[in-house]
């Protein structure tokens, strides 16, 4: 059993009226990557920024390795922390060349620095980079050392605030994976950021998803993915629609598409919210259907299409390309006997 | 012609239109000829010159204006980098207050500041009056010489450093500061490390811009008595028997000098662009000072005292002091009227001068509007007292000599660079397609300019005027040597008031000076404090 890189507990920060971080607790694994996903504004920031050091909480506590790092009375300042930061905008030291950028958290003992140096440089491969000033380096390049320079005093744990935004979409997926690969490489602790659910799927040995300051869910990129604990998390990882839906007896559900098997348990007659999928279904022209195509998407290899049903509820549906239908087509459901939905609670009115 | 590849081309490779190019070509050869004719006498003269650029007192002016030239930006940086710190990043109180309170001593004249130096000082001034007497002190520490020129200069010019220190201070991007302190760096050592490098462009360019005005001042200088080249070549000028061949000599130093400063000037500026990065998101935060606060306010409380109260109080004591005396307002009209009528019509022939220049550089390239360019930048150089003598040179036996005329084109050589820069802009801010769409429904070249180009680049020509206007009305060297006899400006009231050490008399006009020229300039720098362009600021020395 690995041993805890970061602990948080009960960790809370306003800013003024706003809460920015509502009492969030979590716990990563040393050598495991935590991708932290949300839409803009959830906060996820300044979590970050609070692990950091950069932000003074207003409860809570934060741990890093074994030690407290903020307590009831106890904080210490970011330079004392062991904790290594890459950037979103990579903020690398313009007056200094890669090199010594590199060095710039590295004990003044210059053998040794110079042989960490050297070491990191050859981890981003950018060994023949090492005297180019910042300015002179292409987005991704920056990318790499702003990763070398985090990674080289060897912190205990690597926060990572977005650090591809910046970069193009072809690019962002080539240095994803060359990131990824070298964070497992050097089995690095990290804290990754950032509002792209398939990038928190790909980075992330476990996803956690925040909205509006609060951690709701975090999982295995899998477990969260097919089995969301609320409406939001389903919604935003993945695309789902929601439909009216009645429990039938411990296995079906009754919906106005049918009965679907679910998963869970839930009392007969309890009133739900059925996740459905685009590729939970399959969709058949027919004069008796009670679903109508109200827009047709092409997405290439597939059309996704948007479905009225009766009820005035609207879901969406990917088919394969070949499977063509004008916009007013009546069309019936075939469900996928492999997939169980999943079931929320109805939600309240507040 | 059609250009279907507007947005990316700024200059056409179009042929300027030929009556904006004979205006053009007409303005830069009347600016270039008398600089042109001073060095061709200087050298003219051959060995003499050469023996008075290489004699020993030629020597001793220029150790004399190196060390102000060197002393007045460091100077200016211990008071400016604290000053922008405090008002940048810490939670200091009425932060606003002080670093308005700091940026206004820039509407202050040397010579006015060096007058109150004087006034307060000196064996005739205040504090010997009313401190030192009552109390048996024989000798105040002389304010004469090298310390009276060097906090008169800095008092007035180190809100050059002042404002570029601020806003890079609060541009900066505040991630790479914390990277610094996450790699395990603390404040002090991220401050060594990190922000001063960063800052080093804003220094070096503030500083530079200090020395060349240090190194152009004459007001000062001139009142304290310290002979650097300005005050040397003044002295000259007025000494019979071959001092204006030295003082051509000598100009020639000045001017070489000058330019050398404004070549390493704009070296700093290339460099620039590396050390900014593109896009700074959120303010660095706030350091709380804790009780470092009270050490911190009573510097800024000083710094506010020495140069904007101190003044402030002299001049009022002297000012009514001379009401006292039967010093009247009535004693000042002539003048104040001169400096407004002078400064009037400058701004009105700088702005005509200025919008061909303008439209030249901004929209064609080419040989002709690269050499425009160029020579308007190099006129930021010019020490008032050489183009004084370059006219000078350039009239004298004909009938233009000390006229009207005379002092203002005078004016015009000194402050065309200053409007062309403001006019520049706004035309470069103009997207040419609006141009070329007027071209492209029927209008002349002509008519564009008239009905597109000139109404949309308005404010610039307004706020380019405004400048020349108040850098005129406190313009000293030019209009001592220039100006039609009997001509007495507000400026050349004060200097020769206080270089007689009639104090009381020049308390009035130096007020009135101050009145007339702060009020617009406080909206001149509101507007550019907005736009952030603190280039402009930069160069309204």
């Amino acid at each position: 059993m690995k041993g805890s890189a970061v602990r948080c507990e009960g960790l809370t920060k306003k800013f003024g009226e706003t809460t920015a971080v509502n009492d969030v607790s979590f716990e990563l694994k040393e050598g495991e990557i935590l991708a932290l996903v949300g839409p803009s504004g959830c906060g996820k920031t300044t979590l970050l920024r609070l692990i950091a050091g950069f932000e003074y909480p207003d409860k809570g506590l934060v741990e890093i390795g074994e030690q407290k790092i903020v307590d009831e009375g106890r904080y210490i300042p970011p330079e004392k922390r062991d904790v290594g930061i890459v950037f979103q905008d990579y903020a690398l030291f313009p007056h200094l060349s890669v090199a010594e950028n590199i060095s710039y958290g590295l004990s003044s003992d210059s053998i040794q620095s110079k042989k960490r140096c050297a070491e990191m440089l050859t981890l981003i491969d950018m060994e023949d980079h090492a005297s180019k000033m910042p300015h002179e380096l292409s987005g991704g390049e920056q990318q790499r050392v702003a990763l070398a320079r985090a990674m080289a005093p060897d912190p205990e744990i690597l926060l990572m605030d977005e650090p591809f935004s910046n970069l193009d979409a072809e690019l962002r997926m080539r240095i994803r994976s060359e990131v990824k690969n070298i964070l497992k490489r050097t089995d690095a602790s990290v804290i990754f950021v950032t509002h792209d659910q398939d990038e928190a799927l790909f980075m992330g040995d476990r996803v956690g998803v925040m909205k509006e300051a609060e951690l709701i869910q975090i999982e295995e990129p899998t477990e969260i993915f097919h089995f969301p604990d609320h409406p939001f998390v389903a919604d935003f990882i993945g695309t789902a629609d929601f439909i009216y839906g009645k429990i039938k007896d411990e296995t079906t559900v009754k919906t106005e598409i049918g009965g679907l098997a679910y998963h869970g348990t839930f009392p007969s007659e309890y009133t739900v919210d059925v996740m459905i999928r685009p590729d939970f279904l399959d969709i058949e022209p027919s004069q008796e259907g009670k679903g109508k195509i109200k827009d047709r998407i092409f997405k290439g290899m597939h059309y996704l299409y948007e479905i009225l049903l009766p009820s005035g509820s609207k879901i969406r549906t990917l088919q394969h390309h070949t499977e063509r239908y004008e916009i007013g087509t009546k069309v019936t459901f075939n469900l996928n006997p492999e997939h169980k939905v999943i079931c929320f609670p109805k939600r309240h009115k507040k | 012609m059609i250009s279907l590849n507007t947005s990316s081309v700024r200059k056409k490779i179009d042929r300027v239109p030929l009556p904006i190019w004979l205006l053009g070509f007409l303005i830069i050869t009347a600016i270039s000829l008398p600089i042109v004719y001073l060095i061709v006498r200087a050298l003219g003269a051959g060995v003499e010159t050469w023996d008075i650029i290489f004699r020993y007192r030629t020597l001793i002016t220029f150790g004399r204006t190196m060390a102000l030239v060197i002393a007045a930006p460091l100077l200016s940086l211990a008071i400016a980098l604290p000053l922008a710190f405090l008002t940048t990043r810490t939670d200091l109180p009425f932060r606003n207050v002080w670093s308005i309170l700091g940026t206004l001593p820039l509407v202050i004249p040397s010579y006015i500041y060096a007058y109150v130096l004087i006034s307060a000082f000196s064996p005739r001034g205040i504090f010997h009056e009313f401190l030192a007497s009552p109390l048996g002190i024989e000798s105040l520490p002389q304010i004469y010489g090298f310390p009276g020129a060097l906090l008169s200069v800095t008092a007035v010019s180190y809100p050059y450093l002042l404002l570029p220190l601020q806003s890079s201070l609060k541009g900066m991007d505040r991630s790479v500061e914390e990277a610094s302190r996450s790699l395990g760096r603390g404040h002090i050592t991220t401050f060594r490390k990190v922000t001063l490098p960063l800052l080093r462009p804003a220094i070096a360019s503030g500083g530079l811009l200090i020395g060349l005005y240090s190194l152009r001042d004459f007001g000062a200088v001139s009142l304290m008595r310290y002979e650097t080249f300005t005050w040397t070549i003044y002295n000259q000028y007025f000494t019979p028997f071959g001092g204006r061949m030295i003082a051509a000599a000598l100009s020639l130093i000045l001017l070489i000098f000058a330019l050398f400063i404004l070549y390493l000037e704009s070296r700093t500026r290339d460099k620039t662009r590396y050390y900014s990065s593109a896009e700074s998101n959120s303010e660095p935060d706030l350091i709380e000072l804790g009780r470092w606060r009270w050490p911190a306010l009573i510097f800024c409380a000083l710094v506010v005292i020495i140069f904007l109260i101190l003044p402030m109080v002299v001049l009022g004591f002297w000012g009514l002091r001379g009401m006292f005396d039967g010093v009247s307002l009535k004693m000042f009209w002539d003048p104040a009227f001169n400096s407004l009528q002078a400064s009037f019509l400058t701004a009105l022939v700088v702005v005509l001068a200025a919008v061909p220049i303008g439209i030249i550089t901004a929209r064609f390239s080419g040989k002709m509007s690269q050499i425009m360019e160029k020579f308007t930048y190099l006129g930021f150089a010019l020490p008032g007292i050489v183009i004084a003598l370059a006219l000078v040179f350039f009239s004298v036996g004909t009938p233009l000599y000390q006229t009207m005329f005379i002092l203002i084109f005078g004016y015009m050589i000194l402050f065309l660079p200053l409007a062309l820069g403001s006019i520049r802009t706004s035309i470069l801010q103009i997207n040419p397609a609006v141009e070329e769409a007027s071209r492209s429904l029927g209008k002349s070249p002509g008519q564009t300019l008239k009905e597109v180009t000139l109404p949309l680049s308005k404010n610039g020509i307004l706020a380019g005027a405004a400048l020349v206007f108040l850098v005129t009305m406190k313009e000293l060297q030019a209009t001592l040597i220039l100006s039609p006899r009997n001509f007495e400006t507000l400026a050349t009231s004060i200097w020769h008031a206080t270089s007689e050490a009639f104090f009381a008399r020049a308390a009035i006009p130096a007020l009135l000076l101050i009145f007339l020229s702060s009020v617009p300039m406080m909206v001149l720098l509101i507007f550019w404090h907005r736009r952030g362009n603190h280039e402009r600021i930069s160069g309204s020395l």
